[in-house]
């Protein structure tokens, strides 16, 4: 009697527990594209495990095809562009490539496996969609050799330094309140006020953070703030692809890095007047944004003229899309070691012989 | 009833939970170049012993090991045993497969040798024991004993070898904006490399080559250059790799032959033809070793001094900065003695 009681209760505990777990609501799988937009990151990079190997043995003398190895670097577009509408499977003819450096070039060679040379424009990395919400990734294959003729050393470390130049798009488009009576008297409801509006990020390295917002009699003015938050450095775009080859004719300068290109501010697709830029004429609709520590602004100004004829406040969405090329790395510590063939010693013959003996 | 229900399975968890528990053991990686020992001896207890009789035979057994990391071969290595000849009337080596006499048949009291040094194999080093018999003179008739002493010089060639990978920075001025896989910064060595010379110090800098300035495009070459500082860390002299046997057998060497040390220095380039391959630096001072080779050399002052090395084809601007394997290879000569006393008492007559 006892032992049947005992199953019941259990019984029931266990139906419980399948109802709980049962009605826990399952989320929407599909996000919007808002949700897509947000995150610091563009194109982001690692290594695959052991590839590179921490510790790669070599042997002097012996065939070249025996002292190789792999590095594989997964690649991942954590931002969100391009969209699927944005190009090749959203990538552009030159997207960017990936350059490997920081070892000797006498005693390591390294090429693309699969004669990309390191090109990521063909891999498919579109970013985040409401399709593909994990964004696009793919791995680049590169083969090393050791030349162990030129290894004058037993444990030779360097650092393998992987680094991504790639050109990005940023994109937000928050909701601003266009008031063309600013200075009004007679009190009257409005749907919205003009104030300050800060935003996180854009699903991109660097994110539109700050728009604050003045109604002038003659205006409406925005000062858009801008911030490097992926943890690189942002470039001229057109320095991205020439200058970033660390074996490169050209090299990224000063005069190179930190600035962000403004495409367009548009308010109903009108292109607002914005500045000051970095380059070219002080005011226009586009041009460079210098970035310093990290942040910079522009200013944009919508004139009373184009919404002279509304009546009152009015929410209305302000596009910003900014380009430049983004430059991040990853680095691994290595170590050659080589190996002597046979127990005893090498002995020394002519300078090119390295063994401890006399 | 219920505790021996109970029994098997809590065995049979401890024993899971003891098994999960597992121990990963890294192989430790041996390196041989550390230190600050070459060669050492002792005399073997009771060798010579301490009190004997005119006219006994008697045994003077050193032990020698190497605990450096470089070898000795082509019996190079010299053993030699000074002893007060009025005292001593005869000499006898014993030969061994590693220990022979000296080559002059009139030089009895000398030994040459080879020795292995450390290896990842052979951990501790070679060692040898070589083994003389003496036999005593006759005490001063004046004297009840005689207080004598046997002195043990060893001389030897040895090399210190350097391994270490240094900075090869570029962009000297830093001015390219990104990140260097590595600093231009001094290395220091403390532990020594295996051998009784060795280098504390080196400062790398990265000099411009105004020369090349213009002809590449702005970038120009850039010239490495290694101030190497050297120390005798040891307890013996250091001499001239080329007076090892001259030093041990006749006792007297001109003074220009101690503390000489020779230094090469090796760091991956691209030669005049373009060809990729181990360079070899230009150390200063020089000196001429035979007719045609001229060698970087220190000589050494109050057991240190430092020499200049530097890779006069110069490293492309152009490239990035990167991380280049130096190897530094010093040969010199090594001298140490030793010393026991023993008695030489009367015997009846």
């Amino acid at each position: 009697m006892i032992n049947l009681k005992k199953r019941l209760v259990f019984a029931l505990f266990l139906i419980i527990i399948i109802l709980i777990s049962g009605c826990k609501g399952k989320k929407d799988v599909k996000k919007s594209l808002e949700e897509i937009r947000t995150g610091t990151e563009g194109i982001v990079l690692s290594f695959l495990p052991n590839a590179p190997p921490a510790t790669i043995h070599v042997e002097k003398g012996a065939p070249l095809e025996t002292n190789t190895f792999d590095v594989v670097l997964e690649i991942k577009n954590k931002g969100a562009y391009p969209q699927p509408d944005e190009g090749v499977g959203g990538l552009g003819p030159s997207f960017g490539k990936v350059f490997l450096s920081g070892y000797d070039p006498s005693i390591i060679t390294l090429e693309s496996k699969d004669g990309k040379s390191g090109d990521i424009s063909k891999l498919t990395l579109e970013g985040k969609s409401t399709i593909n919400p994990n964004g696009g990734q793919d791995i680049l294959s590169f083969n090393g050799k050791v030349i162990a003729e030129n290894l004058n050393v037993e444990k030779y470390e360097p650092t393998l330094l992987a680094t991504a130049c790639y050109y990005y798009f940023t994109v937000a488009g928050p909701s601003v309140c266009i008031d063309p009576n600013p200075y009004s008297t007679v009190k009257e409801k409005k749907v919205c006020e003009v104030q300050d509006i800060a935003l996180s990020n854009q699903g991109a390295p660097i994110a539109v953070t700050k728009i604050d917002e003045e109604a002038f009699a003659t205006k409406t003015q925005f000062k858009i703030t801008i911030k490097n938050v992926g943890g690189g450095d942002v470039l001229k775009a057109d320095a991205t692809l020439n200058k970033c080859d660390p074996s490169g004719t050209q090299k990224i300068a000063r005069e190179d890095i930190d600035k962000v290109n403004l495409i367009w501010v548009k308010i109903s697709d009108k292109a607002l007047m914005c500045g000051p830029f970095a380059e070219g004429p002080a005011k226009n609709t586009g041009g460079l944004i210098r970035v310093i520590n990290g942040e910079g602004f522009v200013i944009c100004e919508l004139p009373s003229n184009e919404y002279s004829n509304k009546i009152s406040a009015y929410t209305t969405p302000l596009l910003i899309q900014l380009s430049y090329g983004y430059r991040n790395s990853i680095e691994k510590k290595i170590q050659i070691k080589q190996e002597i063939s046979g127990l005893a010693t090498s002995s020394s013959e002519g300078s090119q012989d390295w063994g401890a003996a006399i | 009833m219920s505790n021996k229900k109970f029994f098997p399975i809590v065995l049979t968890l401890i024993i899971f939970i003891l098994g999960c528990s597992g121990q990963t053991q890294k192989t430790k990686e041996i390196d041989v170049r550390v230190g600050l020992i070459g060669l050492t001896m002792e005399f073997l207890k009771n060798t010579p012993p301490q009190r004997i009789f005119e006219g006994d035979k008697f045994p003077v057994v050193i032990k020698v090991k190497n605990a450096g990391a470089a070898d000795i071969k082509d019996k190079q290595g010299v053993l030699s045993l000074a002893f007060e000849k009025d005292y001593t009337k005869s000499v006898e080596l014993l030969q061994s497969g590693n220990v022979q006499p000296f080559p002059e048949s009139n030089i009895k009291n000398t030994a040459v040798f080879d020795l292995e040094g450390r290896t990842k194999i052979n951990q501790k080093g070679g060692e040898e024991v070589i083994s003389y018999n003496l036999v005593s003179g006759r005490v001063d008739p004046q004297s009840e004993f005689h207080s004598s002493t046997v002195i043990a010089t060893l001389c030897y060639p040895y090399e210190t070898i350097l391994d270490s990978t240094v900075c090869i920075d570029t962009d000297i001025s830093n001015l390219r904006p990104g990140k260097k896989v590595c600093k231009l910064q001094d290395i220091t060595f403390t532990n020594g490399q295996g051998a009784p010379v060795a280098i504390t110090k080196i400062e790398v800098q990265m000099l411009p080559s105004q020369e090349s300035q213009q002809s590449s495009g702005g970038y120009g070459k850039i010239v490495p250059q290694f101030l190497i500082f050297i120390e005798n860390k040891g307890n013996g002299l250091v001499i001239k790799n080329d007076a090892v046997k001259e030093f041990c057998t006749q006792g007297k060497i001109s003074h220009e032959k101690f503390n000489t040390i020779f230094v090469k220095a090796y760091l991956p380039g691209i030669d005049e033809k373009g060809e990729r391959k181990i360079l070899e630096l230009d150390c200063q001072p020089k000196e001429k070793k035979d007719s045609t080779e001229k060698q970087g050399y220190v000589k050494l002052k109050d057991k240190k001094d430092l020499i200049r090395c530097t890779l006069k084809e110069g490293i492309d601007g152009k490239q990035d900065t990167y991380s280049s394997p130096l190897k530094i290879d010093m040969t010199y000569g090594y001298t140490q003695s030793i010393s026991a006393n023993y008695l030489i008492q009367k015997t009846a007559r």
